[in-house]
């Protein structure tokens, strides 16, 4: 991506409210032209704030903002040429799907003639044509979010900013619209930043995802990179689903061998890439890195030998808790069918490769 | 004998029939999952056992008992629904309470309970804290714990986990059906999502319109859905249906479809028009040609998986699921295959599952 150009520059962005409140605390961030970025974190982690200070809807305390090369910091909104998509979706809801689309261009005096053909052509964009003469307040949730995206799309911004305008939506046509934002992406070209606390969400929509916890980065990264190599334990625990088993690790330096006592199982130091070895060190494995198999073998993988306690299936996968013979319960991701039933004994094996370790004092990732 | 016994229940409301002869059987300590999409009858079901409506026609019996004639507060049944209030003004323990003082529960009877329910339920904590100062997901629990001090015959969950965050919601499915197991409570849980239902169930029953199309245990129903209905319910991304006329060809059928054309080495017969089902995790990409061509047009990452949108033809499109790892070019054109035994055929009139034939699967599920 580092052939394209920078579009929006945070630097060194914090932004403390009245009550003393740090939403975002001294904040770097580049987004590229045509990207697709997601800020992601949990509730109160400042993503929502972060948005709105490009938006210009709030200004730093310090820090700057750049769009494309140019301080933009202390814009006002309507000078930014930056599109928000609300959570609400803010349609006028007594007018119609048209007139909708048609607001912003009329009140900037565009040409009647000019209008029409542009709400047309969205219109054809976004399927919207057969609802144009219906009022917002009779269309359903996904066609007022189509309206809404097309109205500010027809603003022409430089880049759109949608706050988890997908958090109205039933599982089934939220996957419908992910697919739809996505390709949106390539059919309008815009760069997007896009706020969720869905991890999923950011995972399939995202091109870069920013992984943010208390007004801070945590990572920033490509979402299989963020998935595969987590800086943090924060990162590590946040992303996926069902979460990374952590298993607590002493490291006996003279055999080169790690021990998780509570997962039964120990691993050959070298195969890890370590980048310091500690004595004591986490080892993050995700439960669909765990994989069924015969008691012994001869692949020469590690194996934690346990009883299932709990079967869940969900079509595609089945997820497994199982009591370790070190009495830590680990979780396991295993294709479907797959039959086994409380109690019944499992052996589990793995990659070593496919392990990350965690450094437990600093919570960084060391492997 | 089952301990619940739904027979031939039917209701209207006005002209709008939401239940048209639906009967089922739940046994004693059984986690039964009513799955379907909104409207189907799920919630009117439960309200009906509940006691809480009276039923146009058909029986209903609790524990041999027919219950026509016996007011709600004397089925001990309780129902939890997803938007349930607690009482703001009490605390945990006070709402738990709530319900035992009415039914003239002894005051040590009641803190005994009380704390029973809290470990279940893993809501200690919340136990002198008033609802105000719980999250969505300890609201929910405390709900339950309500429900489950009574000691009910029947347990009834009406999207009992809706809404909540995909973490807590899958953290939240672990807890009861361990809670299930640890207790043999007999519940029923109504839910239009697969994988929360399937995740805690025994067994589901998949309804749509007011009528039981099919009971099995989850694995079942992902493996051999009886119609193209209960295929589309379960699994996420949908199942891939695809309508096509079949050609008998040298004792291989050919699945012609205006987009393209596919061979299966199974017998039927020449000019039949079927709904072919392929889940998206049993398509593969391959090098070569495949059973058929596609065009990449979405590609969306999921942890160790991504989801793909490829474009068939003009008229059709279909998702895949594949490895991270698969090295996918948006515009490129890939060859996709499947195995035999993992598609699904149905008749395209009577939607009845031609394909896997019922001697196909292993005996205890073809049972």
């Amino acid at each position: 991506m580092s052939e394209h150009e920078v579009l929006i520059r945070l630097e060194r962005v914090s932004k403390v409210f009245d009550d003393g409140t740090v939403a975002v605390k001294e904040l770097d961030l580049d987004i590229e032209e045509g990207a697709f970025v997601c800020l992601l974190g949990p509730s109160g982690c400042g993503k929502t704030t972060t948005l709105r200070m490009i938006a210009g809807l709030e200004h730093p305390t310090t820090g700057e903002i750049y769009l494309r090369g140019e301080r933009i910091t202390h814009w006002p909104p309507q000078r930014r040429k930056a599109g928000m998509v609300f959570q609400s979706y803010a349609l006028f809801e007594h007018m119609t799907v048209h007139d909708n689309l048609a607001f912003g261009l009329k009140a900037r005096r565009v040409p009647r003639r000019q209008v029409r053909e542009r709400v047309r052509s969205m219109a054809r964009q976004l399927e919207l044509d057969d609802v144009l003469r219906v009022r917002a307040s009779r269309v359903d949730l996904s066609t007022m979010q189509r309206v809404a995206v097309g109205r500010t799309l027809l603003a022409e911004p430089d880049v759109l900013l949608l706050d988890e305008p997908l958090n109205n939506f039933q599982a089934g046509l939220r996957e419908q619209m992910r697919v739809q934002l996505k390709s949106w992406q390539y059919q309008f070209g815009r760069t997007m930043v896009y706020v969720t606390h869905d991890q999923e969400e950011a995972m399939t929509l995202g091109d870069r995802i920013v992984v943010m916890r208390d007004g801070q980065v945590e990572q920033i990264g490509e979402p299989a990179e963020v998935y595969r190599y987590p800086t943090t334990l924060f990162v590590a625990g946040f992303i996926g689903l069902p979460p990374m088993n952590f298993l607590p690790a002493r490291f006996d330096a003279s055999a080169g061998r790690l021990t998780m006592a509570g997962a039964g199982v120990e691993v050959d130091a070298s195969s890890l890439r370590l980048d310091r070895a500690l004595e004591e060190m986490v080892v993050g494995v995700r439960p669909g890195h765990l994989s069924p198999a015969e008691e012994e073998g001869a692949d020469g993988r590690p194996r934690i030998r346990g009883r299932v306690e709990l079967v869940r299936p969900t079509a595609a996968k089945t997820i497994l808790d199982v009591k370790a013979e070190g009495g830590q319960t680990v979780r396991a991701l295993v294709p479907s069918p797959f039959s086994t039933a409380p109690g019944d004994p499992i052996t589990l094996a793995f990659e070593p490769r496919h392990l990350v370790v965690f450094d437990p004092s600093t919570k960084r990732r060391i492997s | 004998m089952a301990f619940i016994d739904v027979r031939d229940l039917r209701k209207r409301y006005g002209r709008k029939s939401a239940l048209q002869g639906l009967s089922f059987s739940v046994e004693g300590g059984e986690l039964f999952c009513l799955l379907g999409p909104p409207g189907a009858g799920k919630t009117t079901t439960l309200r009906l056992i509940a006691g809480l409506e009276q039923p146009d026609d058909g029986e209903i019996l609790i524990g041999g008992q027919d219950v026509q004639d016996v007011p709600p507060q004397h089925r001990d049944v309780a129902m939890v629904f997803e938007d349930m209030a607690l009482y703001p003004h009490m605390t945990g323990f006070g709402n738990i309470a709530h319900a035992l003082y009415l039914r003239k529960v002894r005051q040590a009877e009641v803190r005994r309970r009380a704390a029973e329910v809290a470990a279940l339920l893993h809501v200690e904590h919340l136990m002198d804290r008033h609802p105000h100062t719980y999250s969505g997901g300890e609201r929910r629990r405390v709900a339950m714990a309500r429900a489950l001090a009574r000691r009910p015959k029947v347990l009834l969950l009406d999207q009992a986990l809706s809404g909540l965050d995909a973490k807590i919601r899958q953290e939240m499915t672990g807890e009861l059906k361990a809670l299930q197991q640890e207790s043999d409570q007999t519940m029923i849980y109504a839910t239009h999502d697969f994988e929360e239902g399937a995740a805690m169930a025994d067994r589901c029953l998949v309804m749509r319109d007011g009528r039981g199309i099919q009971v099995a245990d989850p694995q079942t129903l992902y493996t051999s859905p009886d119609t193209p209905f209960v295929g589309s319910m379960i699994g996420s991304p949908a199942i891939n249906l695809i309508g096509c006329r079949t050609e008998n060809r040298d004792g291989s059928t050919c699945f012609v479809h205006s987009d393209f054309c596919f061979k299966l080495p199974v017998e039927l017969e020449s000019g039949r028009y079927v709904v072919v089902g392929i889940r998206p995790e049993h398509l593969r990409v391959t090098a070569d040609e495949g059973m058929f061509g596609a065009t990449v047009e979405v590609v969306q990452m999921r942890g160790l998986e991504q989801i793909v949108d490829l474009r068939v033809g003009p008229e059709l499109h279909v998702k895949a699921v594949v490895p991270a790892d698969t090295g996918l070019q948006l515009g490129q054109i890939v060859g996709l295959c499947t195995s035999v035994e993992l598609v699904h055929v149905f008749d395209g009139d009577s939607e009845q599952r031609l394909l896997p034939a019922e001697d196909a699967l292993p005996a205890d599920e073809a049972s």
